[in-house]
């Protein structure tokens, strides 16, 4: 690991614009700049090398080895042991190949996995453990990843909507749409039954349009606010006018059916939009957004948000920007863009990211080889899933069930007192200490004998085999000695020790 | 070991350095603070209920007798036989009955019109700009962060402040304060292994792992470590309280009514000496009623309703009737002209509630006109800042000039 000091990574060496630059794109965004902020601190500290503890981590990234992992994290869910040591053996390069290509890797394994799962009977068919199956197992983790992007932006919640195939149809339109073009995947779910339902469009009439999705296509899905006007808000709208959702209810049981288009109820009048006037469809509407250099400039930075780091300036943004413009606005191309880029392998993206709720329990569960196991971990095989969605309800983030049409705030926001104990609640069960009837666990920490083997086992696997060197003591002092036979309790302790460090809940 | 009082120095600390590049605010409050070393009130809490989504004030605190309200919700104005008649101007929602016993029994204010200059009509923006109290940054610190960090962590409690929800809110949101959020007091609970002694020294080593980690780069090692150290102190002395209280009635189900049973404890918990806890944080969410409205209304205000009411009677019960306010908030107000789905859309100014022993009964600001409309929406005719800025000054007895930034009319809310 390389030690030696390297030039202050460029957010926190401009604190001057800190404050702007975190604050508007974070929900926390008060938090962020004041961790950033106590990160300075601590650099200050720490910037003499006087302690080993204090040192950076700059330049984790100049080994491959790391590359790849940190890769993995962003354009995946984390891995198993074993794709651990076949894409290191693979090397960077042809791992980063696989990931882009990965519409020539074969998925039925996860597929089938997942649909075997049982979808839980009564009102609502929740798909969020088949979503979940897929994640872990799937061949194409890039695919699932930006599928996970875009359910946190162009996002329904399953409570409102009330039908879960409509939910999962939305999510499989996402997964097909991924990397397409912005305005396609953008006229894709305004034509979403789900969304429709979500925000309004079904039902919406000429006489009194109906403003949520218009506002929200235009605020959180394509522009951000402050980009628009009032007047821009109530014009869209009422070219989003006509639709109905047909629903059908049977025992209690909601099903969406296809969006009908009603001309009697569509407002056909003129509308000026955006500076522009015409007889505007919703396919005008999009079309104008996506012409505004907010909407680029918007995306780009969502998208880099979401993989490299959260709030990028405009300099480093731009070159992205520039991609999604040449492209015909082609996230495929931006997404390839940023997984190629300098920026990406750099030190302020290195463990710059908070993992999701659902990103910490997929990569636990790989590392401890319980991917196959993880539908019956959730659905326990007794009935529906739970309605408040279980552990992932207490770390913050349930599939399908957004907290509101904004997504899930994420960064520093994923951990406060409440999370931060389920998340590491959720190592505990998974490590086996609960001893629920859940089968898999003890063999997935067996196997290791001693504090050295779990240590060369895992240390690689989640933690990038890069961390304090006290810590490195400290875990084999948990065990007693680097050599001595461990007992299945002690193993299972470290390993949940390990899984526990603070650096897991980076990315 | 950096343990979580002076790592709450430190961070203050940054913030006067002039390091961490602190708000207008931050400097007035952290000059404030110097002046008034420790001037947090003992035992007057503040309870803080956020009504998400944009509750519609309309229907909520209904103008009955004004035809405006009439012709612009002929299929969602209330049917005067269900209402609660005020006076002859105003009833309260059907849904409300407990809150209207409160306000006959002079326990409850209510404030007309309240909301700010250029109104936001996102939720998001809208929500942050009540929450930080600063529409030029709506994206910085919260109110009651400020408040924390200059006024109210003088002893260094880990529950002067405390949210119930799956996120904290960004009014707690601060540079120098760090304040726990959590679900339930069941759930809030660092687990052992099973079989494990106590003390757990796989805990020990956890805890000693986040205090190792401290690289330069990622400003969230710290953000981990200080989190850890709250919540485990937090969950402590919520255990403690839990075990160690009966509530005096029984509480309605729901997240909302469990929210302020778990800070009802904690406001009793403090025995004789009053209450650690100064702002607590609930939050009901639904309110935004694009479609289908009525029922939906009808349902949220009876839970919010039902909630606080149950809460006060049981803190009245417990004998802190005269240490407890609690206020209502939403981020917008909803058009006066419902639409075509049997619902409203995002609109402007909407009523606040205040609720308390020490609460002035009545109603207070001037009711907004249904007729001199903004683009369709009402014109706000209080500030919500001058009703932070009373709560500050009068209740928290802490300056609202340098928490808000600037010099807001009081309102006449306390006795």
């Amino acid at each position: 690991m390389v030690t030696e000091k390297k030039e202050r990574p460029p957010l926190l060496g401009r604190s001057l614009t800190r404050r702007r630059l975190l604050g508007g794109t974070l929900a926390a965004g008060s938090f962020a700049v004041a961790y950033a902020a106590l990160g300075d601190r601590l650099d200050l500290f720490g910037g003499g090398g006087e302690s080993a503890a204090l040192r950076g981590e700059a330049g984790a990234l100049e080994d491959d080895s790391v590359k790849i992992s940190h890769l993995l994290r962003r354009a995946g869910f984390g891995v198993t042991k074993e794709e651990h040591d076949r894409y290191q053996r693979l090397g960077f390069e042809a791992t980063l190949a696989e990931l882009l290509d990965f519409t020539s890797v074969a998925d039925d394994e996860a597929v089938a996995l997942a649909e075997q799962l049982p979808v839980g009977e009564g009102r609502i068919v929740n798909p969020a453990p088949w979503w979940l199956v897929r994640m872990a197992n799937t061949k194409r983790p890039l695919q699932e990843k930006l599928t996970f992007f875009w359910h946190g932006l162009l996002t329904s919640q399953l409570s409102v909507v009330r039908d879960g195939n409509a939910m999962r149809a939305q999510n499989e339109l996402l997964r097909t749409l991924g990397r397409a073009s912005f305005p396609e995947i953008l006229r894709a779910i305004s034509t979403d039954p789900a969304m429709m339902v979500y925000l309004d469009t079904s039902g919406s009439r000429r006489n009194a349009p109906n403003e949520n999705y218009a506002r929200e296509l235009m605020e959180l899905f394509s522009m951000g606010e402050g980009n628009y006007g009032e007047d821009d808000v109530r014009e869209a709208a009422r070219a989003f006018t006509g639709w109905v959702v047909p629903r059908r209810r049977d025992q209690n049981v909601i099903t969406l059916n296809e969006p009908l288009f009603r001309s009697r109820q569509f407002d056909a009048g003129s509308k000026t939009f955006l500076g522009r006037t015409g007889d505007f469809r919703p396919e005008d509407i999009i079309d104008i957004i996506v012409e505004q250099p907010a909407s680029a400039r918007y995306i780009s930075q969502r998208l880099f948000s979401f993989f490299v780091y959260p709030g990028p300036d405009e300099e480093t943004l731009a070159p992205f920007v520039a991609v999604y413009n040449e492209s015909d606005r082609s996230i495929g191309a931006v997404v390839e863009a940023l997984l190629r880029s300098d920026v990406f392998y750099s030190d302020r993206a290195y463990r710059a990211i908070v993992r999701s709720p659902v990103e910490y329990l997929i990569s636990a569960v790989k590392a401890l080889g319980l991917q196959v196991d993880i539908g019956q971990l959730l659905v326990g095989g007794r009935g529906p899933p739970r309605r408040d969605g279980g552990v992932l309800g207490a770390m913050g983030q349930v599939p399908f069930e957004p907290p509101n049409v904004a997504g899930w705030p994420g960064g520093a926001d994923w951990l406060n007192s409440a999370t931060i104990f389920a998340r590491l609640n959720l190592l505990n069960d998974l490590t086996g200490a609960t001893g629920r009837d859940r089968q898999g666990h003890s063999q997935a920490v067996g196997g290791l004998g001693t504090a050295t083997q779990a240590l060369d086992h895992y240390l690689p696997l989640v933690l990038d085999d890069n961390l304090p060197p006290e810590a490195r003591s400290l875990f084999v002092e948990f065990a007693g000695g680097a050599d001595r036979p461990l007992s299945p309790e002690q193993l299972r302790d470290l390993v949940y020790l390990i899984l526990a460090s603070p650096q897991f809940h980076l990315s | 070991m950096i343990n979580r009082r002076s790592f709450l120095q430190q961070s203050l600390a940054v913030v006067s350095l002039g390091i961490g590049v602190p708000s207008v605010f931050s400097k007035a409050v952290a000059a404030a603070a110097e002046e008034k070393a420790s001037a947090s009130v003992a035992g007057k809490t503040l309870i803080v209920v956020q009504m998400a989504g944009g509750v519609d004030g309309l229907n909520t605190v209904i103008p009955y007798t004004d035809a405006a309200y009439h012709a612009g919700r002929s299929a969602l104005a209330v049917p005067e036989a269900d209402m609660l008649i005020v006076d002859d101007r105003i009833a309260f929602h059907p849904s409300l009955a407990a809150l209207k016993s409160e306000y006959d029994a002079g326990n409850l204010a209510v404030i007309e019109g309240v909301g700010y200059p250029q109104p936001n009509l996102s939720h998001f923006k809208s929500m942050d700009i009540w929450q930080s109290a600063d529409p030029a940054n709506s994206a910085g610190e919260g109110w009651l962060g400020r408040y924390f960090e200059g006024f109210a962590d003088a002893e260094g409690h880990p529950l002067v402040g405390l949210s119930v929800d799956r996120s904290l809110p960004s009014a707690f949101a601060a540079e120098g304060a760090s304040v726990p959020t959590v679900l339930d007091v069941e759930s809030f609970r660092l687990q052992s292994a099973r079989g494990a002694p106590n003390p757990d020294p796989r805990l020990t080593s956890l805890r000693k792992l986040y205090d190792l980690y401290r690289p330069a780069s990622t400003p969230f090692a710290a953000l981990l470590d200080t989190t850890l150290d709250g919540a485990y102190d937090a969950s402590i002395e919520l255990a403690a309280a839990h075990t160690a209280y009966e509530p005096a009635i029984p509480y309605p189900e729901s997240s909302l009514a469990s929210g302020l049973r778990l800070l009802a404890e904690l406001i009793d918990a403090g025995g004789s000496d009053g209450s650690p806890l100064r702002v607590g944080h609930v939050r009901i969410g639904g309110f935004d009623t694009h479609t289908d409205q009525t029922a939906r209304l009808d349902e949220l205000l009876l839970t919010t309703s039902g909630a606080i009411a149950a809460f006060w009677q049981d803190i009245v019960s417990h004998g802190h009737g005269e240490d407890v306010v609690v206020m209502t908030w939403s981020e917008f107000g909803r058009r006066v002209r419902e639409n075509g789905q049997a619902g409203t859309d995002h609109g402007t100014a909407g009523p606040m509630f205040l609720l308390g022993s020490s609460v002035k009964g009545g109603f207070r600001g001037e009711p907004p006109s249904l007729t001199d409309l903004d683009d369709g929406n009402l014109r706000f005719t209080t500030d919500f800042r001058s009703v932070y800025a009373t709560i500050l000054e009068r209740w928290l007895e802490a300056p609202a000039d340098a928490i808000l930034g600037q010099r807001f009319d009081q309102l006449d809310l306390f006795v």
